[in-house]
């Protein structure tokens, strides 16, 4: 072996030490070791540095609950960025069916649209789309939190919700859409019809009510 | 630190997180808190703060999830945001300059070599000696031999080449029996 291959395998000792070399590297390195007393004792000397690199960390303090409190007290604080995760490509697929796929592209047209500079225009009127802007522009009622089935299509969805006067105003946030079932003026009666008739339409997977 | 079977299903985690699934942020969070926290409190010698990079940390997580695009594992690509984090930290510190300092303090907390070596307690001598070690060479050390990186994402989270990452464990290995042997201990390499 000449010296460079010997200071190559040299190197990679706490490597074979930690697991970490690739199946042809490893074999190449055990040949070595077997016929290298030198290289013998790195390996003992990395193993053993090992264990008690291992045993100082181990000795370390856990992070307390608070870390997990602040981090999700910072991820309640973030701003909703509809857009961040709002995904049509290959994620979504595992959700949503082909042609509910298409349904999604097309809602978000819409929405490119309304944060295009149509968020100022009128509330649509019952049975028209609105979007997740809508609802972060601050719009108020009966919400609900659904996913579609994966064999529902947008044709079905679209004529539903309009017959029963409610709109998509945000989604999807990990697969789920938040519908609008009515104004504020709404009872919680009427507001469990709804969700119940949204239940009863097998166009939903999951409908539960929202706030 | 054992690599855990379940880390396999990291991919799958990060992109429901992509898609604001708290539920996944949650699991991903449990999972690898421990080891991100570890890694901190050895730049940052804090609780405190080191709890507070590593809350910071993971909302990098959080917002930049989508972006991951599976060039390293994904324990990889969290200690290298969490490595930017601590230094960023530890940068704003006028008391915790990155540097001989750091490990020097570190070493004033451990039990000094030569009187563990009287106890002949040889294992406590080697765990003394190593944190005599400076911060880059007991870094490259955790991150080889605690976290189980390997040649090419130890380079990715520290920045360096990977020629760069086997010389320097090289140096750091051979710094330690230095280091022993004043303390009287001969590791028998080099």
């Amino acid at each position: 072996m000449n010296p460079q291959d010997r200071q190559r395998l040299a190197e990679l000792a706490p490597f074979y030490v930690a697991g970490r070399l690739e199946a042809e590297e490893r074999a190449e390195f055990e040949r070595a070791l077997a016929q290298d007393a030198e290289l013998a004792r790195n390996v003992e000397a990395a193993r053993a540095e090992r264990e008690e690199i291992i045993a100082l960390n181990e000795a370390l303090p856990l992070p307390s609950a608070r870390a997990a409190q602040k981090l999700f007290e910072m991820i309640e604080a973030e701003p909703v960025s509809f857009w961040s995760r709002l995904d049509l490509g290959a994620r979504l697929a595992n959700v949503f069916s082909p042609r509910a796929l298409g349904w999604v592209a097309a809602a978000a047209c819409l929405l490119v649209a309304v944060e295009a500079g149509f968020l100022a225009k009128p509330a649509p009127a019952p049975g028209e789309y609105a979007t997740a802007s809508r609802e972060e522009a601050g719009l108020d009622g009966r919400f609900a939190l659904v996913a579609f089935a994966p064999e529902a299509t947008m044709e079905k969805i679209a004529a539903f919700l309009a017959g029963q006067e409610a709109q998509i105003v945000g989604g999807p946030r990990a697969g789920f859409f938040q519908v609008r079932l009515g104004g504020k003026e709404m009872s919680e009666d009427e507001a469990a019809k709804k969700l119940e008739a949204l239940r009863a339409s097998g166009l939903v997977k999951f409908a539960q009510k929202k706030g | 630190m054992r690599k855990q079977t379940t880390e396999s299903d990291d991919p799958q985690l990060l992109a429901r997180i992509a898609r604001g699934d708290r539920l996944a942020m949650q699991a991903l969070f449990a999972r690898h808190r421990l080891r991100v926290f570890r890694f901190i409190l050895r730049f940052l010698r804090d609780e405190g703060r080191a709890e507070d990079a590593l809350a910071e940390t993971f909302v990098d997580v959080w917002r930049q999830a989508g972006a991951f695009e599976g060039r390293s594992s994904v324990i990889t690509w969290i200690l290298s945001i969490a490595r930017f984090k601590a230094l960023s930290i530890a940068r704003m510190r006028k008391d915790a300059p990155l540097d001989e300092d750091y490990a020097a303090g570190l070493a004033d907390e451990a039990d000094d070599p030569e009187v563990l070596m009287a106890k002949g307690d040889k294992a406590a001598v080697l765990r003394a000696c190593i944190q005599k070690l400076s911060a880059e060479h007991r870094e490259i050390v955790d991150l080889v031999y605690y976290h189980e990186q390997s040649v090419e994402e130890a380079a990715a989270i520290i920045g360096i080449p990977p020629a760069t990452v086997k010389t320097r464990l090289f140096y750091a290995r051979q710094k330690l029996s230095e280091i022993c042997r004043r303390a009287g201990v001969d590791r028998g390499w080099p």
